[in-house]
């Protein structure tokens, strides 16, 4: 906690100083398999630690996940908790459902299709319901806007919006709007703004931050907003006709990871405009 | 922690050697350390003190930011201010301070105070204010350099945050401190917390990459007994507005310092004056009631 050091030597995003991590402030685990077998990094411009044969140890930017002094000639492998020091790619037995590979899916609604295979964008095996509510939206349709949920410290899920203390700390729900979108759209903070997906509306004040950067997606600047969870249906706020008793996840899809059965609450598309 | 002093045994009689215990206790001026580089703005602090003081609810209004409310007010003594601050290099900080009463050596409140016994003062440092002999002049917020006394118009007296006497008197810590988890507040003496700020400081200069690292006890109020770790002591303004040089607008300095001596100088040399006037002159002479003189004829009538 006491660790705020932001600097970042290498350039790579390590922060070696800020907080701590798990185990030895480690950034990356399994880091010796960025090396080929002689101990050089794979891509000289991202390096993350390499052999010195002149100290006989390992060196880099981030803390060696390794035996720091295995030369690379004993042919030691990169995955130390496994007996045969490889990394285990295949996952037998189905038991996960969308294997035995690893893969990478974009989300259901996700401003751009899989850079590794556009035809094929989303897990095929996803649980989706078949109800009239369950619509999707692609940028095409106007859906150009990344919008995620979350939750804040002052509240505790739908509970604590009828706690008077709670309610004190934060009264309203807000959307959180990058500064350069809320310029773009002519919003304010404080503005009545409203949040548009394929399957749901959500009217709430905006919130205009330098917190929330654009991002730089397939070359087009890409923006996110977000929306804390804690309000709708009835609580103090909702009871004096002050909030709408909307709820933020009528907005998000109901599109159920095939593994863990996560819902995809944290990543779907939306369009935003003035209320 | 005064009434342990006052409590404290100073002589004994027939007893050989020094009295046990004398010299032995610390100065216990005691001083809340916030470290505004490990605050996460959970706000624990405000609920922690809003339950302790039993303070009422009062609505709040969503304001574009994390802040619960724009200023401290006479029901919320402790507020947690957020800034988003860009630095020279692009990069950005999102800057929590915890906002309170400072507890000032030279409390700015109880200088500019004209009612007996509202303000006190005491030993270990707390600047207290006595609702029941407040007049409601509102003088002392006028005098806070750091604009913390709130008015309470249903009552017509001032609050502000009490750095929990109430608990301290008993040795325990105030409310704030003991809910913060991310142990960005400590309380101890002032020389304690001015060590471990200085040290921490040091960390942040060194360690962290903040080279304007620094401690806040300004010295302009004659120190301070809450004090803040800064990433950025050279401008604490970005904290929200914390002052870099408090100080106390020069009226109230002058009315007590200056104007009231002087005029119960004046009031007094009147007085000395008066008796000397009684000495050297005697009492007040009837005089006798002279009648107007007649203008005298001129000479040359007379004679004519």
């Amino acid at each position: 906690m006491q660790r705020r050091g932001t600097d970042d030597p290498s350039g790579l995003g390590v922060y070696p100083n800020w907080g701590w991590s798990w185990p030895m402030n480690r950034r990356v685990m399994y880091n010796r398999a960025s090396c080929d077998v002689s101990g050089k990094p794979w891509d000289a411009s991202r390096k993350q630690v390499w052999w010195n044969e002149a100290a006989g140890k390992w060196v880099g930017n981030d803390v060696p996940d390794f035996k720091p002094d295995s030369n690379p000639k004993d042919h030691m492998g990169p995955f130390i908790m496994n007996p045969e020091g490889v990394g285990r790619l295949f996952v037998p037995l189905g038991a996960v459902a969308d294997g035995p590979f690893p893969e990478h899916y974009e989300p259901f609604e996700s401003p751009v299709p899989n850079p590794l295979h556009p035809n094929q964008s989303t897990n095929p095996i996803v649980k989706k319901f078949k109800t009239a509510m369950d619509k999707y939206g692609t940028p095409a349709d106007g859906f150009n806007i990344v919008c995620t949920t979350y939750r804040l410290t002052e509240h505790y899920h739908y509970w604590t919006k009828n706690n008077p203390m709670n309610v004190q700390l934060v009264p309203e729900p807000f959307v959180e709007i990058p500064e350069e979108l809320a310029r773009e759209k002519g919003i304010n903070g404080g503005d009545k703004v409203k949040v548009t997906s394929a399957r749901a509306e959500y009217v709430a004040k905006a919130m205009v931050t330098k917190r929330i950067k654009a991002m730089k997606i397939d070359g087009k600047t890409t923006y996110q907003i977000g929306i804390p969870i804690h309000w709708g249906y009835r609580g103090i706020a909702e009871d004096e006709g002050k909030t709408a008793k909307d709820l933020a996840n009528e907005l998000s899809p109901s599109v159920i990871d095939p593994n863990a059965h996560t819902p995809e609450f944290k990543g779907f598309l939306v369009k935003l405009e003035k209320a | 922690m005064s009434d342990r002093k006052t409590l404290q045994t100073e002589q004994i009689s027939g007893h050989p050697g020094p009295v046990p215990g004398m010299g032995m206790q610390r100065d216990l001026e005691v001083c809340k350390l916030i470290d505004t580089t490990t605050c996460i703005g959970c706000k624990a602090c405000e609920v922690a003190c809003v339950e302790w003081n039993d303070l009422p609810f009062q609505p709040t209004t969503f304001d574009n930011t994390y802040q619960t409310m724009p200023e401290t007010n006479w029901n919320y003594w402790n507020l947690i201010k957020f800034r988003e601050h860009v630095r020279d290099d692009g990069t950005l900080m999102w800057l929590m301070r915890k906002d309170q009463c400072m507890h000032c050596a030279d409390p700015g409140c109880l200088a500019a105070c004209p009612a007996d016994g509202a303000i006190v003062k005491y030993a270990n440092g707390i600047v207290d204010f006595q609702q029941e002999n407040c007049i409601g002049c509102e003088f002392c917020i006028s005098g806070c350099p750091f604009n913390i006394p709130k008015f309470n118009p249903a009552t017509k007296k001032v609050y502000k945050c009490t750095l929990c006497s109430d608990r301290v008197g008993q040795g325990l810590e105030p409310a704030c401190i003991k809910a913060c988890p991310t142990g960005c507040l400590h309380f101890g003496t002032k020389e304690d917390m001015k060590l471990l700020a200085e040290r921490r400081a040091k960390q942040l200069r060194d360690v962290s990459g903040f080279k304007d690292a620094g401690v806040y006890d300004p010295e302009s109020v004659g120190g301070t007994h809450v004090i803040y770790v800064l990433h950025d002591a050279q401008n604490p303004e970005l904290y929200a507005g914390l002052p870099k040089d408090p100080s106390i607008p020069f009226a109230y300095k002058a009315w007590k310092s200056i104007f009231k001596p002087l005029g119960l100088i004046a009031a007094t040399l009147g007085f000395v004056g008066v008796v000397f006037h009684y000495v050297f002159e005697g009492p007040k002479r009837e005089q006798p009631e002279v009648p107007p003189r007649r203008p005298e004829p001129p000479a040359g009538r007379r004679e004519a």
